[in-house]
Order: C-alpha cells, then sequence, then structure tokens
C-alpha cells in the first residue's frame, strides 16, 4: 500500500492553507509531517483521511485517485488517530474499539466472535487489557487516545494516520505508541510535534511552514540547526547521543522574542 | 469494576460488547415487550366505560375469527363490541405508532446531529408538518385533504422545516445546544405563523375547529382506514433503523470519526432527516402534534442501557409506544366532563424534562 500526494493544495473558505505538497509513503515506511503551530499539518492530513477535498492536486491510494474510491472503500485502508475525540456519550471501550470494524461490515451485519477477538487484541496491544468493559467517558485523556488508536488498529489498516497521537501520553506511552505502530509494518504517516521522537522513529520527515513544504528528507540530512532556525525560529544544537544512537536536540535558553526578533 | 486478566477467552458464538448494560437490555426488552402488550390491553378496557378484560378477550375473538365464545349476545350489550372494535383498539393502536415513530425521530435526530436534545418537535419539525396538514385540509381541495394528501403536505411542511433548521445552524460537525435550541425556535415560530394566518385566512369554522383540534393533538380521530399509512411508515422505518446501530453509533462519534470510519456524515445526516421528518409527517397528519416524546424516551432509555444503538433503537421505539398508550389513556379518563387533549399530557411531562436537562449542564448521552 502505497500513499502519494501530488502537488496538492488545501483550501478553507477560500483561503489556501497548504500549498504544493508532494510526499509518499510506502508499505512499512514512518513518515513525519514536523512544522510549527499552525503551518498546515493537521488540514493536510485531514484532507489526506478525506475530511476535505483538495482544492488542487490529487491524492493516490495505492495509485488510484482519492476521489474515485467509495469512502467506505477507504476507510477500509486508512485508519486515524485525529486530533479531536468529543467523549459526551457513552460506550464500553470495547464498543468503541468495536467500531473499528466499521467500513469492514454490511450496514446491517452484527459483530462476530472473531470481529471481537480483533477488538480485544487492539486492546490488549495499546496495554489496555481489563479496561474492556471499563466506561469510555470516565478513561484519563490518554487512556482514551490509546482507545482511539485501537480502534484505528481494529480497523486493520494497510495505512496509518496519525494527528499528534502522543500529545495527551506521558512518556512511557509516547514511545510505547510509536513503537506499536511500528511494529505493523505497515506505511504510517504521522504529524509529531516532539522533534526528538519524530528524530527517533521516522524513517523520513516533511517540515511544512506557512503551508508549504521547507524540507523533506531522512531525519539526520533534514534536522539541522539551520533548518530549525528558519522554520522554527529557535536556536539548538543536534547531536548523535552515542549511547542511544539517535539524534538529541537540545535548544538554547534564550528568549524566544528576541530570538525572532534576530531573525526576522 | 475493571478486571486486572485479559478478557479474551470467550467461547465462540457468544458475542458481548464488553458493556454492563447488556443484562439490564435484556431484561429491558422483555420487560417492556410484555409491558406494552398488557398497556394495550389495559387501554382498551379503561375508559368513560370501563369493559372487563374478559369481555374485550370476547369481543376481539369475535370481531377477528367471527368465533362466539362464551354467549356474546347475552351477555355483553352490543354497543361494546362498537366501542372496543371502532374506537378503543384503533385509537390505542394509533398511540402505540405514533409513541414508537416519534421516540425513534428523536432518537435518530439526536445521533444525526450528534445532540440529545434534538427531537421533532424541538427542531419545528412537527410544526412543519403541522403547516402542511392545515394548508391541506384549509386551503386544498377535497383531494387534496384525504389522508395520503394531508400526509403529503404534511410532509412537504416537515421537510421544510428540516431543511431551514439545517441551513440555520450550519452543515458539517456537531450541532451545538444553543444552535439546536434556536434554530428550532425561529422554525417553531415561522411555521406556527403560517398555520395561524392559514386558519384566519381561511374563515372556514368548520376547518378552524378540525385544525384547533390537531393543533393540540389528539387520538380521538384514529379509525381503521387512517391508521393504515403511519402503521406501514413507522413499521418500516423502524426495521430500517433496527437494521443500522452500526452507521447511529459511527454518528455519533462525530463528522472526524464518522468520516474515519467510512461513513459519509453529511449524506447520512441528510437522509436521516428525511426520513425522520417523513415519519413525523404521517404522525403529525393523522394526529397532531405531541410534544417531547422523542425527547423524554430516548434520554431515560439511554441512561438505563447506555448510548449503543444496537440496545437503544429497539427499547425506545418499545417504550415510545408504552408512554404514548398511557398518556391517552389518562387524556380519556382524567376529566369527567370530556377528553383532555393528549398534547397537553405530553406537554406537561416533557417541558419540565426539558427544563432538568437543560439544568444539568451536562448535553450528554447518557451519563451514569
Amino acid at each position: 500500500m502505497e500513499l502519494a500526494l501530488k502537488n496538492v493544495d488545501v483550501s478553507i473558505n477560500r483561503k489556501t492553507i497548504v500549498q504544493d505538497v508532494t510526499l509518499s509513503v510506502n508499505k512499512g515506511e514512518f513518515a513525519g509531517i514536523i512544522g510549527p503551530n499552525g503551518s498546515g499539518k493537521s488540514t493536510l492530513l485531514r484532507a489526506v483521511y478525506r475530511l476535505f477535498k483538495p482544492s488542487r492536486g490529487a491524492i493516490f491510494l495505492n495509485g488510484e485517485n482519492l476521489n474515485r474510491i467509495k469512502l467506505a472503500d477507504s476507510a477500509r485502508k486508512m485508519g486515524v488517530v485525529g486530533q479531536f475525540n468529543t467523549v459526551d456519550f457513552d460506550f464500553s471501550v470495547l464498543e468503541m474499539v468495536l467500531m473499528g470494524r466499521t467500513p469492514h461490515k454490511r450496514w446491517f451485519g452484527s459483530d462476530t466472535w472473531e470481529d471481537q477477538q480483533i477488538a480485544l487484541s487492539a486492546i490488549e496491544k495499546v496495554g489496555l487489557a481489563g479496561f474492556a468493559r471499563r466506561s469510555f467517558s470516565t478513561l484519563s485523556g490518554g487512556e482514551q487516545q490509546r482507545v482511539i488508536l485501537a480502534r484505528a488498529l481494529a480497523q486493520q489498516p494497510q495505512i496509518l494516520l496519525l494527528d499528534e497521537p502522543t500529545n495527551h501520553l506521558d512518556i512511557k506511552y509516547q514511545l510505547q505508541t510509536l513503537f506499536i505502530v511500528k511494529s505493523l509494518g505497515i506505511g504510517v504517516l504521522a504529524v509529531l510535534h516532539d522533534l526528538n521522537l519524530a528524530a527517533m522513529h521516522c524513517h523520513k520527515l516533511y517540515v511544512l511552514k506557512d503551508g508549504m513544504l521547507a524540507a523533506s528528507g531522512p531525519p539526520e540530512q533534514v534536522l539541522t540547526p539551520q533548518l530549525i532556525r528558519d522554520v522554527y525560529e529557535i536556536d539548538c544544537d543536534i547531536r548523535k547521543n552515542p549511547d542511544t544512537g539517535c539524534l538529541s536536540i537540545s535548544y538554547f535558553h534564550n528568549n524566544p522574542f528576541s530570538a525572532g526578533g534576530d531573525h526576522s | 469494576m475493571t478486571q486486572t486478566t485479559s478478557p479474551l477467552p470467550t467461547p465462540p458464538g457468544t458475542v458481548t460488547d464488553g458493556f454492563a448494560g447488556r443484562k439490564n437490555f435484556i431484561w429491558m426488552l422483555i420487560a417492556l415487550t410484555i409491558g406494552a402488550l398488557l398497556s394495550v390491553w389495559a387501554a382498551v378496557c379503561l375508559g368513560v366505560v370501563p369493559i372487563a378484560p374478559a369481555d374485550v378477550f370476547r369481543i376481539l375473538v369475535d370481531e377477528v375469527f367471527h368465533m362466539d365464545i362464551g354467549d356474546i349476545a347475552s351477555r355483553i350489550p352490543p354497543y361494546y363490541n362498537d366501542i372496543i372494535w371502532e374506537l378503543r383498539l384503533p385509537r390505542t393502536l394509533m398511540a402505540v405508532i405514533a409513541g414508537a415513530g416519534l421516540a425513534l425521530s428523536g432518537a435518530v435526530m439526536q445521533a444525526s446531529v450528534q445532540n440529545p436534545l434534538a427531537e421533532p418537535y424541538i427542531l419545528g419539525v412537527s410544526a412543519g408538518a403541522a403547516t402542511g396538514a392545515t394548508f391541506a385540509i384549509l386551503i386544498g381541495n377535497a383531494q387534496l385533504a384525504s389522508g395520503l394528501g394531508t400526509a403529503f403536505w404534511a410532509f412537504a411542511g416537515a421537510l421544510a422545516a428540516a431543511a431551514l433548521v439545517m441551513t440555520l445552524s450550519g452543515t458539517g460537525g456537531q450541532m451545538s445546544t444553543v444552535k439546536i435550541v434556536l434554530a428550532g425556535t425561529v422554525a417553531n415560530a415561522l411555521f406556527l405563523g403560517l398555520t395561524n394566518l392559514m386558519i384566519y385566512m381561511s374563515g372556514n369554522a368548520d376547518g378552524i375547529r378540525t385544525v384547533t383540534f390537531w393543533t393540540m393533538g389528539s387520538l380521538a380521530a384514529a379509525k381503521w382506514d387512517n391508521l393504515a399509512l403511519p402503521a406501514i411508515g413507522i413499521i418500516l422505518g423502524s426495521f430500517y433503523y433496527l437494521l443500522q446501530p452500526r452507521i447511529l453509533n459511527a454518528l455519533l462519534l462525530g463528522m472526524e470519526a464518522a468520516v474515519t470510519l467510512g461513513v459519509d456524515l453529511n449524506k447520512v445526516r441528510r437522509n436521516n432527516m428525511v426520513i425522520t421528518s417523513l415519519m413525523t409527517a404521517m404522525i403529525v397528519s393523522s394526529c397532531g402534534v405531541f410534544a417531547f416524546v422523542g425527547l423524554i424516551i430516548p434520554h431515560i432509555v439511554r441512561g438505563l442501557i447506555g448510548s449503543n444503538h444496537r440496545r437503544l433503537v429497539p427499547c425506545v421505539i418499545l417504550a415510545g409506544a408504552l408512554f404514548l398508550t398511557w398518556a391517552d389513556v389518562l387524556a380519556r379518563i382524567i376529566l369527567k366532563s370530556g377528553e383532555m387533549p393528549i398534547g397537553v399530557i405530553t406537554s406537561l411531562t416533557g417541558a419540565p424534562f426539558f427544563m432538568y436537562i437543560l439544568l444539568k449542564h451536562t448535553f450528554s448521552f447518557g451519563n451514569r
């Protein structure tokens, strides 16, 4: 399964939020989208999961234009962990996760034993075994986020889209979530905030600034002090940690306001 | 309580969704089914002239199978047959159909706009249907005022109201409580105004009396021949929604989640508004506006068994039928001098309920 975006623009209310983005995610590849707030990361991802239509360019799923694929068919291939999850309803964790089976079922089909096993193993995978009977609305933000991940896993997607999947999680579950996602061996396109996590997990990075691609490539090439100063307007030090083998980004303790002034 | 062990081993064939309300659900379904059947029975017995349950049974057997058991002619006055067969039974069945249809419409509208305050009356869909029906009766000719003609115009009115409300409150995501209440108020005011305008312009005294009678809601006009259309409509609607709890559940999760699960929220929402408008129109055109049934019933049922539409839809249908059956019994026997419009009873029970939900500030789907 391959996802490809070709020269995609996304406009909301005639305002262009994302401009001329070309990217691709192959099977087994973990691609990250990074960039400051308001750079259009989430909007771009939403266009991929079909909340918005690209105003220019096209998105291809395995070579087929997404506009020509039925919504239910693309939902069988794409799992999504979105940023906003309303909680004003009362479902059990298992019920929530079973909803991930929706695109695989006829509209009148009921959940089979197999569906239930898929859902339960997804719940176990995200470390919530024993929570199946709990009411979703009583869980903490982080637990809810893992339930949503379990729902996306129960969808058995061939590509997974994540919008800041770690933003409610403490560090253990941040690492665990990305590890689980990576272990699936499917293509992943994730919007990430934490540059260290992005450097650790992503095979390639796409850097967005003001809706346009500022850089793309493997983390070692993309993440340079120069680029981070250009995009985020802060100074940092980047070096390979000899013990973990990962890139480690440390930010200088300077006043961000004056730093922004220096570089503008 | 939570389990600490893995909940995996479940024998094949038994599918549970891990919800504590499941046991409640089975009992509730049994209780509601028996309750609804017994209530219909009781409703037929009760009235200005109480008739013994055994005699009701004899009369029904006589009417249905033309089989005379227990020598009806000598024991029961002949007009009892008419009371039971021509008046009370069709009327009670109409209450069952209207209650089921309104409660179901409420539950479906609530899932479609992700707000538990949505229902035919609050959204002004009932008022739109009433305007359409008034038009058919007062302005239209005799042909329009036939059962089907009235229902058609009521449907047109209901659709217009639904379209207005959806436009006012904006398409897309979740509909906020403020938007729902405001848009519903606008639609209610507009369509009530139109109805009154037609009434005053027509100057047709007879028509005016008919119209006022059913804008307050009444089952008194229920007969076998005007029962057929709403019965077929509501039964079809019930089957339709019993078969798609999955879609209704996905809607409840909101725009983003529904789309990622392959459910086109805008399209499904539009379909649901059309189908619930149709059900509401059939009910309004044959027995008038009953306020709040679609609010009270889903709210109570959700509190007992949770938000999953697999359980919610059957229970809401049965509970709605039960509720309106007893509301009608009350309407018939509460006044010595005559009959109270049933709309008075649903409004007087529903309005405090509406206040209670608003005051609690938890506009949520079942919060236990």
